[in-house]
């Protein structure tokens, strides 16, 4: 069974869930935390980028090639060029490595199939008026700076320095 | 993400990631947002 079924099968039962899936929630919203609080005092960049996947690619396949293959082709790079790093839990060894090296981020993935949506839908009365995006997935990342993304495309090493904040989040912070 | 003009490529984007996107993703058809993250309210307390 792949992870994205297995994780389908998590969401469905999460109103009947054990005591070890609140662990996992506490344990998220602690590195959530860890990572707010870099962002705070790094002036990180955040990036959203909010995927669609291709003309006859299934929601499944999607969702099981973003998890178990894209993620171990881009992590490495973009980790390299000062950029990313993944937020399972699995990978807490490397989060605190890279923490080590002031070298910013994480680099979750969310996948928001149709399945979910339905869920919500059927289980959320609020925002009636709100529309639902599309998208397959959200994949957010923080950087010291947004030029890390030339930095990884065109193979040049991103220097990870402490910088000054930059000069619009001066002007849209102050007052 | 679509590298300035004239500019050099790394080969493992072009090669590896890139080719990876497209086996799965429609690039096109994706969005990007940028800004950062300011949070009031985390781990159900109000941050300082």
């Amino acid at each position: 069974m792949s992870r994205y079924i297995s994780r389908e099968k998590t969401f469905s039962n999460a109103d009947t869930s054990s005591q070890s899936a609140l662990d996992r929630i506490r344990l998220y919203r602690s590195q959530q935390s860890q990572y707010s609080e870099m962002a705070t005092k790094q002036n990180l960049i955040k990036v959203s980028m909010f995927t669609t996947r291709k003309e006859g690619v299934s929601e499944a396949e999607f969702h099981r090639y973003w998890t178990e293959r894209h993620s171990k082709v881009v992590s490495e790079w973009l980790q390299r060029n000062g950029v990313v790093r993944y937020s399972q839990v699995s990978a807490m060894v490397h989060k605190r490595s890279a923490l080590r090296q002031q070298v910013s981020d994480y680099y979750p993935q969310f996948h928001t199939p149709s399945w979910s949506r339905n869920k919500a839908k059927e289980n959320i009365s609020v925002l009636p008026d709100a529309a639902y995006l599309l998208y397959d997935g959200v994949v957010e990342m923080l950087m010291q700076d947004e030029k890390c993304f030339q930095s990884a495309i065109e193979g040049m090493p991103f220097a990870a320095v402490n910088r000054e904040p930059l000069p619009w989040c001066h002007q849209l912070t102050a007052g | 993400m679509v590298p300035s003009a004239n500019s050099w490529i790394d080969p493992y984007y072009a090669d590896v990631v890139k080719a990876d996107e497209e086996e799965f993703c429609d690039i096109s058809k994706s969005r990007v947002l940028f800004g950062w993250e300011e949070m009031y309210v985390e781990n159900g307390e109000i941050s300082k």
